[in-house]
């Protein structure tokens, strides 16, 4: 059983939060600031932490850099802000993932099961030559199998190569034109179009909140391209 | 020094000293010039000084001697007359008067026989005959007459020449030494300390210095000094005394003019006292209100004013035929013109400035004069005022979204509570069937709330232009696709087939795509919320001179009874019951967005048919 820590000064969040990660299988500790966050990290064994940033006493930002001096728990901060500055400076001070509030309670289940299994399965065994691995994505050429944190997602044909082409070069930018070409191997006429509702579909499967994707990021105007995560 | 300076008795002893002193010195000037000219100080003896002394006299005499003989002939005249005038007994004088051959042929005593000092020889021509008189004094002074005068004067002042020289000098020295102590000493008083001005030094300066320059000439012009000077004769006497009250009186002079003046300089502000600052003084009254006068005039008459003055000038030019005065005049005129027109020039640009929207450039006045100036000031005033209201206008927009922020994000945290617990609340199994219908609205409206928050937030910050804009080149057409893409599934959901007819190639235009994206989600979110179903929605890009278009297309579900402008404005939805989901912001959102990335955003009702088109400047 995974200890998840959920620090946020609302006690009705963290209450809600409990019920939903006990109902889900994890141990549940609560702290309402940064200082008793801090201390039951210290005091207990924590695979996992919830962290609101805006929060009384020590604010979730000073907090994180407090654990990370420490050590590597997953961090996934709750946070009312959504502006894209705020989501860098938060994982740039060394958060692993970031919910914005008012947030889904399946999002957040979904989350924390991601970044536990990522933190936990970190390091194991070798791998075959033709697994594509990005972050918690998994791509297996030889099996033509996809798991997303160790779940199998089933994709069609099409789906898997654009897939495939995408997690070939990480961090780069393909057009919708040049996915055609070389996954449906033909000119495209009028038909890129087909290209956008197939990504829209692979994300819907991979990701945990397609509008807000992890790995598969539409670069608006110009192509699609897979972020290159460790 | 001081106190003395201080006593009035002491002052005036002293001036009364000056000026005799300055009387003694010019008397005695006077007649040390006489004793230079007559070679006392140049090294003649006493003999030789009393002979050129006498010398005039004795000129004057042999003048009259030889006129006399010119006119022996005359009738009534007898040339023994002379020598009874010239007698022994009453003329020191004695003549001869002789031809050529050398025979005398008038004499008034034995000619070669009686010893002569200072002799003269005047020679002189008539009834075609020379002549010549040879004339000289007796040695033996045997009567009383001007020359045994002269005599004895010049001999007395021969032998006081050192005295008189010296006595020039002392009283010259003294006179002037008193002239300068009583100009340190003038203005002080017995009873006051500093330097007090009196009745005298009050009187306007110009007209104190003119009237003493006036009394300064009269001796001058009217008294015996313009005759020259005599010598040791009778006159002579008189003359030295007159010389030496003469002087004395323009010492007294000198010490009226210096002595106020130092006192008008020490007080300072000489020259307010004075005739010619009283007149100016008084005159600038009238020409300062002329001056306004003619400030105050309406521009039209000050311009009729100075073209007039143009005129009249022009005229005097033309008729004075002066080549010069004419060019003057014209010169002057074309320079006025050249003025008004570098400044309109400069009114000019500043105005344009300020169309332009920089408010902060200012028209320099400081070099600019009357219509000119205040028209520049005005036109400062009209931008300090704009910019002020639009500084203001920043200033209260950007609180006003601020707020707004800050508001939503306060609501944010209950929101979250209230969508966990009716979330658990699902999960239970409650009872009666009815509580779940109303957990089931309490879902629905708490998911719209939150969609509400976010858009309200994101509408304050696209208006007021709050959010960070990166453009580059992107293919609009590519975003469409994307687009199109995206809303596939969620179209054919509500049984709407999209149809994409895009432009052929790349359309590039220079834009923030995922600020274009949130346009074109707006657009589409629109779309399948307010779309009749079983209709097709169209895409379409095109381009059109010069412009990127892209078109939305869709059949409302609800009659349009509104225009395009309502419809844009904020929290205004297609269906007036509100009862569908949506803020009623996107197409505000969409228009805010696309205008901060320098695009436009315009949408269109025809009958029940919805067209949105968003365009941007072709990327070259």
């Amino acid at each position: 059983m995974y200890n998840v820590l959920v620090c946020d000064d609302e006690k009705d969040i963290v209450s809600a939060l409990r019920i939903y990660l006990s109902g889900a299988g994890y141990g549940v500790f609560e702290a309402y600031n940064g200082a008793d966050a801090l201390r039951v990290i210290a005091g207990e064994s924590i695979q996992l932490v919830l962290l609101d940033i805006m929060m009384p006493q020590m604010d979730g930002i000073t907090a994180m850099a407090k654990i990370r001096e420490r050590s590597n728990v997953p961090v996934i901060l709750l946070t009312a802000k959504s502006e894209d500055t705020d989501k860098v400076l938060g994982l740039n001070v060394g958060a692993d993932d970031y919910i914005t509030k008012p947030f889904n309670p399946a999002e957040v289940l979904a989350r924390v099961k991601s970044q536990l299994r990522r933190y936990m399965q970190l390091g194991s065994g070798a791998e075959p030559q033709s697994v594509l691995r990005i972050g918690g994505l998994e791509l297996d050429d030889g099996a033509k199998t996809v798991k997303v944190d160790g779940d199998e997602v089933w994709l069609t044909p099409r789906e898997f190569d654009i897939l495939r082409l995408l997690m070939q070069s990480p961090g780069t930018v393909v057009p919708p034109r040049e996915i055609y070409r070389r996954v449906w191997q033909e000119e495209p006429i009028g038909a890129e179009n087909a290209v956008a509702v197939h990504v829209r579909h692979i994300r819907e499967k991979i990701e945990i909140n397609p509008a807000e994707p992890r790995y598969l990021k539409v670069v608006w105007g110009k192509g699609y391209k897979m972020e290159a995560i460790k | 020094m001081k106190n003395a300076a201080r006593k009035t008795w002491v002052r005036v002893l002293c001036a009364v000293l000056a000026v005799l002193f300055a009387g003694g010195m010019a008397a005695c000037g006077c007649l040390t010039a006489n004793l230079a000219n007559y070679g006392a100080y140049s090294g003649a003896d006493e003999t030789q000084f009393e002979g050129s002394v006498m010398l005039d006299q004795l000129r004057q005499d042999a003048d009259s001697v030889a006129a006399a003989y010119m006119y022996r002939g005359a009738s009534g005249y007898d040339t023994s007359e002379l020598t009874t005038r010239y007698s022994s007994s009453v003329s020191n004088f004695c003549f001869a008067v002789t031809n050529s051959a050398g025979n005398v042929m008038l004499s008034n005593y034995s000619y070669g026989t009686v010893r002569l000092r200072t002799t003269y020889t005047l020679g002189f021509n008539t009834n075609g005959a020379d002549y010549e008189v040879r004339c000289g004094v007796r040695e033996t002074l045997t009567a009383n007459d001007g020359y045994s005068r002269l005599s004895a004067r010049s001999d007395g002042a021969f032998a006081a020449r050192g005295w008189i020289l010296s006595g020039f000098c002392v009283f010259g020295v003294l006179s002037l030494a008193l002239l300068v102590w009583l100009c340190w000493a003038a203005g002080r008083r017995e009873d006051a300390d500093g330097v007090k001005a009196r009745w005298i030094d009050r009187i306007p300066c110009d007209l104190y210095t003119a009237a003493l320059i006036l009394l300064f000439s009269v001796p001058m012009a009217a008294g015996p000094l313009a005759n020259g000077s005599p010598d040791f004769t009778d006159a002579g006497r008189v003359y030295y005394v007159l010389v030496g009250a003469v002087g004395a009186y323009w010492m007294a002079l000198c010490l009226l003019f210096f002595m106020s003046w130092t006192v008008r300089i020490k007080l300072g502000g000489w020259w307010k006292n004075s005739v010619v600052y009283y007149v100016l003084r008084w005159l600038k009254k009238p020409a300062c209100s002329l001056g306004r006068l003619i400030k105050s005039l309406p521009l039209i008459w000050k311009t009729a004013l100075i073209v007039l003055a143009v005129l009249i000038l022009q005229l005097i030019a033309y008729s004075s035929r002066n080549g010069l005065v004419w060019f003057l005049v014209n010169a002057a005129a074309a320079l006025a013109v050249l003025y008004a027109a570098l400044y309109g020039r400069k009114l000019r640009a500043a105005a344009s400035a300020m169309a332009g929207g920089r408010f902060e450039e200012k028209v320099d006045t400081s070099k600019m004069r009357g219509e000119f100036r205040a028209h520049g000031e005005d036109l400062n005033r009209i931008g300090d005022g704009i910019a002020l209201a639009v500084e203001e206008r920043m200033k209260s927009e950007h609180m006003k979204t601020e707020l707004i922020t800050n508001v939503s994000h306060d609501i944010k945290t209950p929101l979250t509570s209230i969508i966990n617990y009716v979330d658990l609340l699902k999960s239970e199994d409650v009872q009666p069937e009815k509580a779940r219908e109303y957990i089931d609205v309490l879902d629905r409206q708490s998911q719209r709330l939150r969609k509400l928050t976010e858009d309200v937030i994101e509408a304050s910050k696209a208006s007021t232009g709050n959010i960070p804009v990166e453009l580059d080149r992107e293919d609009m057409n590519v975003l469409l696709q994307q687009a199109a893409g995206e809303y596939e599934d969620k179209l054919r959901e509500k049984g709407l087939e999209p149809v994409l007819d895009l432009c052929p190639g790349a359309l590039e235009i220079m834009a923030d795509g995922r600020l274009l994206w949130r346009v074109f989600d707006n657009i589409m979110s629109n779309a399948v919320k307010y779309a009749m179903p079983g209709t097709r929605v169209y895409i379409t890009s095109r381009l059109a001179g010069g412009r990127a278009e892209a078109v939305f297309r869709n059949i409302s579900a609800a009659p349009l009874n509104i225009s395009a402008e309502e419809l844009m404005e904020r929290f205004t939805r297609g269906d007036s019951s509100r009862s569908t989901q949506g803020s009623g912001l996107g197409l505000s959102i969409a228009e805010s967005l696309a205008k901060l990335q320098k695009g436009s955003f315009s949408i269109d009702i025809d009958g029940d048919l919805f067209k949105a088109i968003v365009s941007f400047d072709a990327a070259k």
